[in-house]
């Protein structure tokens, strides 16, 4: 209460300080003209007695901090080469951090563009066995008919990949005829889906995407109205949706559809009250206000309960419903993933290394001031004071590098988020969260690079050396790490892209009927499959056509891991899958129809497991079974590209396996001019897509993964080799007379160098010892996402290649400026002062 | 005594005391200090300033401006009851710590 008093008193002081100084300087010369004319003297210093008088007011330190930043911009100005470096560094710095904020920002926070996201929940259903997003259409209706508790209730169903207009790959969603009208999304052009295309016997319609409508239709809004061909169906277009929004599974939707339309996509669906046949359909809702979540959750389990009794085969004893904020779910996920901690880990490592760099500049810098600073000290400057003002002028410096970051970063940012191909739904957005990371950034590196820093030159000490030894070795301990995780991964990707993939990927198509979503009996699993090859291998231009539980290049795989092996990637097959796929059985046979418990293995399998012997014939105890090998295949590189140590074994496909089953066509001509021929043969077909396009996929994605460590390895290394040329640069120049005298009484070059360079050479092998070692455990934790060649712990391909660029790198930016200091002419330097 | 080798904050005291008995001016205070302490205020009577700064902003006093009783405007000082609290404590601990000095040169 007093202090609170005492802060008042103090601000009005501050806001009237023109008044009361001028009150005060009146009442000491009243009290001097009081005196007698003798005593006058006995005063004192009217001048510095109103200064200690103002200093009771105690906003002396804002006044001193003002004079402090006045002083420090006249220094920053009057050394601009200084200032532009040091700025720009931190811009660097600085900047790639706010970019990745605001791309975190963009896709954590500002995802789903429609009103009151966060109170969006997703619904699942949780047995003690398993955890299931996927809802029959035939459960949606229900919900929807008999729950209190929401607002809304909508559904999307983004698992068919149907053929439109002849082109496949493309995604559809099916959704809920109140999906858009409860998100409040309002359309770019024409309408959206509404109740109306629910009614039985309702037009068919469709909405298409944004970045669809862009690329397929030039953006043209007459594309309202026209119509649309879809898996040989004719829909009407009714409307464009707004780039902000593609659906909360984030997936990109090329057309939205009712999802009453299933039955016409997928023959023999029945109508949607009805339909418990495919547990595709994610559910949302929203609570009406009041209601918790826990009533939700328990009113719709209430409602599962009935559905267990009725559907028995699609509900299971003891399922309940679980909800989960939308926004919060993917937040989760990504905060979860080994990637994002690595690649934020990257990030900071720079901004690590550029204040490093900026504390070897201060430092430098700080010598050539000594001289003020020690006329400062001498005339009576404290050494806190002295650090207050050096401090203020790197506050000044790191508010200017993270003006110019903002700048750089909202530039990169946007340029990532194009070079990745990323949704045009994510959109950037400058908002105070930015801002306030953008304000700790600057407190983090004015402490992190200006304390160190101003400490050293206010001690004016001799151990400035270590300390900028320290500096280097952070920097190089950064770019090492960063160089060689970049190495690592091109070291992979020019091996992936030389693998020679065995058959004709390119002209093959693979169809997915999807029957596993469907709960259909074995036998009319195995009708349907036997039907649809037929009906394919009948179409003109189709060399073979075989099944595979995990088409290569498919997205599939069955993983096997076996003590002592290296991952075996399994698949299972057709006895057609050899012939059609053309990959010679180069010992022993194919299966028989039907055969059970049998085993083809790769030839580097074969290897691998039977080192010395023949395999064909052995018994091996491999995927729930002792299975004979009845052959040895050729090596189909498929799994290669990715995994490159992996080896392949083939079963025959079993049971349960048949509705897992995927189709290959093996086209005599272009899959893309094949697959418009497709529509009117495959109404039950739910995804098409060609083996090319997946590869080509794949390899893009890597490369991009690749340029984008790089060229933050880039980025630390210039920063790196900047900090070591400053410091071998330095030391010439503050050596400068030293040297010259060793020149004149006939010092070798060489040990000239040898005093210049050896400072260096200690923090660079340390620093890259450390980045080395921070490397293995960095690839270490990569292993677990991205497959890297050589299944010991470290690529030495890669750490070689890496180390040696920085080596080469190091030496440029040392040597230069060493090799300056040989050219100092003697005679000059001793008569310089 | 110069006032160097007095303790700090003393003259603050010393001015609490003088204002215990009145409303005084600058001048008027720097006087009674004199006439109660010799020659305290004699190397820098100025120093007077700065404490009262001090004094005002703790609130252990106010200040208003009057006339002096030669016609000139001068500011009146006025101990407040915290001003008065500071001085009984302030007091208190000058004497306890006299006290323990005391006895202590006493046993030595």
């Amino acid at each position: 209460m007093r202090n609170a008093r005492k802060f008042w008193r103090r601000l009005r002081y501050l806001i009237e300080r023109r008044q009361l100084e001028r009150e005060l300087a009146e009442e000491m010369d009243a009290h001097r003209e009081m005196m007698p004319a003798d005593r006058r003297l006995q005063f004192g210093n009217t001048t510095r007695l109103r200064e200690e008088s103002r200093e009771m007011w105690s906003w002396i330190w804002l006044e001193q901090l003002w004079q402090d930043l006045g002083y420090g911009a006249r220094t920053l100005r009057r050394a601009p080469g200084f200032t532009a470096g040091a700025v720009a560094i931190l811009a660097l710095g600085i900047g790639v951090n706010l970019a990745e904020f605001q791309i975190f920002d963009a896709l954590l926070f500002h995802r789903f563009a429609v009103a009151e996201a966060d109170s969006i929940l997703q619904l699942s259903r949780v047995s003690r066995q398993r955890s299931n997003r996927g809802f029959p259409s035939g459960a949606i209706a229900f919900y929807r008919n008999h729950s209190n508790s929401f607002a809304w209730l909508v559904s999307e169903d983004t698992t068919l990949g149907p053929i439109v207009e002849g082109e496949t790959g493309l995604r559809s969603s099916l959704v809920s005829e109140n999906y858009f009208r409860s998100l409040g999304v309002v359309p770019a052009w024409g309408r959206l889906l509404d109740a109306r295309d629910g009614q039985p016997g309702a037009p068919l319609v469709a909405v298409l995407g944004y970045e669809y409508w862009q690329s397929h239709w030039g953006s043209d809004p007459h594309a309202v109205g026209r119509f649309l061909h879809i898996n040989n169906q004719s829909f009407e277009i009714v409307g464009v949706l707004p780039y902000t929004f593609d659906g909360l599974s984030s997936r990109r939707i090329a057309v939205w559809l009712p999802a009453g339309v299933r039955p016409l996509l997928l023959q023999g669906s029945p109508p949607i009250p009805h339909d418990f046949s495919r547990a595709t359909n994610t559910l949302f809702g929203k609570l009406k206000t009041g209601i918790s979540r826990a009533a939700g959750e328990a009113e719709l389990t209430s409602l599962t309960r009935a559905l267990i009794r009725s559907q028995p085969h699609s509900f299971q004893d003891g399922e309940r419903i679980q909800s989960e904020a939308v926004q919060r779910a993917m937040i989760y996920r990504v905060a979860r993933s080994p990637a994002m901690a690595i690649f934020i880990a990257m990030i900071l490592l720079i901004l690590l290394s550029a204040c490093a760099n900026l504390g070897n500049m201060l430092l430098a810098r700080g010598l050539v001031r000594q001289r003020e600073i020690d006329i400062r000290v001498a005339v009576g400057a404290g050494r806190g004071r002295m650090l207050r003002q050096l401090m203020t002028e790197n506050l000044l410096l790191a508010t200017l590098g993270t003006a110019a970051g903002l700048a750089f970063g909202a530039a990169s940012a946007h340029l990532l988020l194009r070079e990745l191909n990323a949704p045009l739904s994510i959109h950037l957005t400058m908002s105070w969260p930015i801002f306030a990371a953008g304000a700790a950034l600057i407190c983090i590196s004015t402490l992190a690079f200006g304390l160190p820093a101003a400490w050293q030159t206010i001690r004016a000490s001799h151990r400035k050396v270590s300390l900028r030894q320290n500096l280097v070795g952070v920097q190089v301990a950064v770019s090492c790490l960063l160089l060689i995780s970049s190495s690592v991964l091109a070291h992979k990707g020019i091996i992936s892209a030389a693998v020679n993939v065995a058959f004709d990927y390119r002209n093959m198509i693979v169809i997915d009927p999807q029957l596993y979503t469907r709960n259909l009996p074995a036998p009319i699993v195995k009708e349907k499959l036997e039907a649809l090859t037929a009906r394919l291998k009948a179409l003109p231009g189709v060399q073979g056509v075989t099944a595979a539980v995990a088409p290569p290049f498919g997205g599939r795989v069955l993983l096997e891991s076996l003590p002592g092996l290296p991952r075996i990637y399994r698949d299972a097959v057709a006895p057609s899958y050899f012939s059609v796929m053309q990959l010679p059985i180069v010992r022993g046979r194919t299966f028989y129809e039907g055969e059970r418990d049998a085993v083809i293995v790769s030839e580097s399998a074969a290897r691998a497991i039977w080192p010395d012997g023949d395999a064909v014939g052995k018994i091996w105890d491999f995927a729930g079974a002792a299975r004979t090998v009845t052959g040895i295949a050729k090596d189909s590189g498929a799994n290669l590209i990715g995994d490159p140590d992996s080896i392949e074994a083939y079963t025959p496909i079993e049971g349960s396996n048949l509705a897992g089953s995927a189709l290959i066509i093996h086209s005599r001509t272009d899959p893309g001019l094949f697959a418009r021929m497709l529509p009117a043969t495959l109404q039950e077909a739910v995804s098409v897509s060609f083996m090319r396009a997946f590869r080509d996929n794949f390899i893009e994605g890597q490369n991009k993964l690749i340029t984008l460590i790089a060229s933050v390895g880039a980025l630390a290394t210039v920063l790196a080799a900047a900090g070591m040329f400053a410091l071998v640069g330095f030391a010439v120049a503050q050596r400068k007379r030293e040297l010259g005298i060793r020149i004149a009484i006939g010092a070798k070059r060489h040990h000239i160098l040898e005093t210049l360079l050896l400072q260096n050479v200690t923090p660079t092998i340390a620093g890259a010892i450390a980045g080395v070692i921070l490397a293995a455990i960095f690839s270490r934790i990569l292993r677990s996402f991205i497959l890297l060649p050589n299944g010991g712990a470290v690529d030495v391909i890669g750490f070689a290649g890496g180390l040696a660029f920085f080596a080469l790198v190091a030496a440029l930016a040392t040597l230069s400026p060493a090799l300056r200091a040989l050219r100092i002419d003697p005679s000059e330097t001793l008569r310089e002062e | 005594m110069p006032l160097i080798s007095m303790p700090k904050g003393a003259l603050a005291m010393l001015i609490l005391r003088v204002l215990q008995g009145g409303r005084y001016h600058g001048y008027a205070i720097a006087q009674r200090i004199r006439h109660l302490s010799g020659d305290v205020l004699d190397a820098e009577e100025g120093s007077l300033y700065p404490a009262l700064q001090r004094i005002l902003i703790e609130g252990w006093a106010t200040a208003e401006w009057g006339v002096s009783e030669t016609g000139r405007r001068v500011r009146f000082y006025k101990l407040t009851s915290d001003g008065a609290k500071q001085l009984k404590r302030e007091r208190n601990e000058y004497e306890q710590a006299t006290a323990a000095i005391q006895a202590i040169l006493r046993l030595a």
